[in-house]
């Protein structure tokens, strides 16, 4: 597993440096965050996927693609508002409505 | 969804605000600077509504990431993390000034003496303001954040103008010092970033980045430590929480921002950039939406029997996520997510077991009092003395 930080998105919140501090920091200019990890070691990839969901303008994108890693699909990395894998219970999203007309 | 008299579109379900809050930016947007008499009908008149336009929480990207960006810099988890040996420092002056009126039998304001002094130590701190001069900053700040309110009466705006006046007044002064003798502080940092290059920071942004930290910076705060004192008043059997570790600590401090919001509901429009469905309502394009974060917070669908404290919600958690996966909505969602959030967690993780471990015996002394007002949930008052009886 890769994780990836939108520089452009991010809100600098710091929200996923607090949970994850070993995988993400904060650049020190301007608290705009970066992964500080080539690859995502097995055991940080529910806590991993969880700070994608939980990031407050979702600009981590989780990126399943490891050789013998079957746990997910790519497809559902991507860095939306949809119901992210790793949560203890879904969810945290509006159900039935998509919010536009 | 509610449609209130004033034509405010009101979400009050977790799910609704989360959805908005998330979607700030993009589905909804802040009022452009032409269209600010629309949505505040008294902003051409009004000092405080004119300040807060130019505050970030009102602008949307490309100017909202640069100007957040600005500031960023002072907020950044290792920043706050090094703050925390001076507010630990301060938690326990302020623990020592008042155990000897406690210790003799007296009642202490809380609120006062320690709530909302530790918030504006703390800011005296970050800005590089002498603490005489934030004390009597800080006197005015209640008029001013009450003014803001939609439901504001005209010599409360009026009001909360003087109040801008004088701040705007002594942060002009403020700005001159800190560019003859810039020192390590936020002020100084914004001023140098202001004269580098004034379409980096304008002269009508500097000065409302400054109103606008004063202003979401300390009442906030100190309304939360005050709601957290009082649920370890009223929940003894919770207290074991603030005996423990860091993580247990942790889960307190969240039920406490969970269950007492201390901003009820947003200040700032969120305008529909068209017509939005939510729950089968129409929302119509250009519509001003607010979100009740402090309904959203006790929305049973959300939050099981949300009225309870329950500091178990947020054991082992994510900070701001429950263990069901919902997020706490005191400190926003989306772009606005406050910029202080760690500051103010830090704040109350350093404070709750000091003043445990320090006053064990701690209880009312009478009934707090809570400043009347529709949008903040603050105390202009909090009397606490030391029990005889109580065994802690």
């Amino acid at each position: 597993m890769r994780v990836v930080v939108d520089q452009d998105l991010c809100g600098t919140t710091g929200q996923c440096v607090l949970t994850l501090p070993g995988t993400f920091r904060q650049r020190e200019p301007d608290g705009v965050a970066e992964v500080c990890v080539a690859t995502v070691p097995q055991a940080l990839h529910v806590a991993v996927r969880l700070a994608a969901s939980q990031c407050p303008v979702a600009a981590i994108r989780v990126i399943e693609s490891d050789a013998g890693d079957d746990e997910r699909a790519s497809a559902d990395a991507a860095p939306s508002r949809r119901n992210p894998s790793g949560m203890p219970r879904k969810t945290n999203n509006p159900e039935g409505h998509d919010g536009t007309v | 969804m509610h449609r209130a008299a004033s034509g405010l579109f009101l979400l009050s379900r977790h799910a609704d605000i989360y959805w908005a809050l998330t979607a700030t930016g993009d589905a909804f947007r802040g009022p452009a600077p032409g269209e600010l008499a629309r949505y505040f009908p008294r902003a051409a008149t009004s000092l405080s509504l004119n300040l807060m336009a130019s505050t970030i929480a009102m602008k949307d990207p490309p100017t909202h990431t640069r100007l957040r960006r600005l500031i960023s810099r002072d907020f950044t988890m290792r920043q706050i993390d090094n703050l925390r040996p001076s507010i630990a420092r301060i938690v326990a002056a302020r623990l020592d000034g008042m155990a000897p009126a406690l210790e003799r039998g007296e009642a202490v304001d809380l609120h006062r003496e320690f709530a909302l002094a530790l918030p504006m130590l703390v800011f005296a701190e970050l800005f590089g303001l002498p603490q005489d001069d934030m004390f009597g900053l800080a006197a005015g700040i209640g008029a001013i954040v009450e003014g803001l309110s939609p439901h504001a009466s005209d010599p409360q705006l009026a009001a909360a103008d003087a109040g801008s006046a004088r701040v705007q007044a002594y942060f002009g002064d403020l700005i001159q010092r800190k560019r003859t003798d810039p020192r390590h502080d936020i002020v100084s940092m914004l001023v140098g970033a202001h004269d580098d290059d004034a379409d980096t920071l304008s002269d009508a942004e500097l000065i409302s980045m400054l109103w606008g930290m004063l202003l979401g910076g300390f009442t906030t705060t100190a309304a939360a430590i005050d709601h957290a004192v009082l649920a370890m008043l009223a929940y003894p059997e919770q207290r074991h929480w603030l005996q423990g570790d860091a993580v247990e600590v942790k889960a307190f401090v969240e039920e406490v921002l969970r269950r007492d919001a201390p901003v009820l509901f947003s200040a700032t429009p969120r305008i529909a950039q068209r017509d939005i469905e939510l729950g089968g309502v129409v929302i119509p394009k250009n519509a001003d939406v607010r979100v009740l974060i402090a309904a959203g917070n006790r929305d049973p669908d959300a939050f099981a029997d949300p009225d309870r404290f329950d500091a178990v919600r947020f054991y082992g958690t994510n900070p701001g996520m429950s263990t069901d996966g919902k997020i706490m909505l005191s400190f926003g969602h989306g772009i606005h997510f406050c910029p202080g959030a760690q500051l103010a967690r830090m704040q109350l993780a350093e404070s709750l077991p000091r003043i445990q471990a320090r006053f064990p015996t701690l209880a009312l002394a009478e009934q707090p009092t809570r400043e009347p007002s529709a949008f903040l949930r603050t105390f202009l008052a909090l009397p606490v003395r030391l029990n005889a009886q109580a065994g802690g």
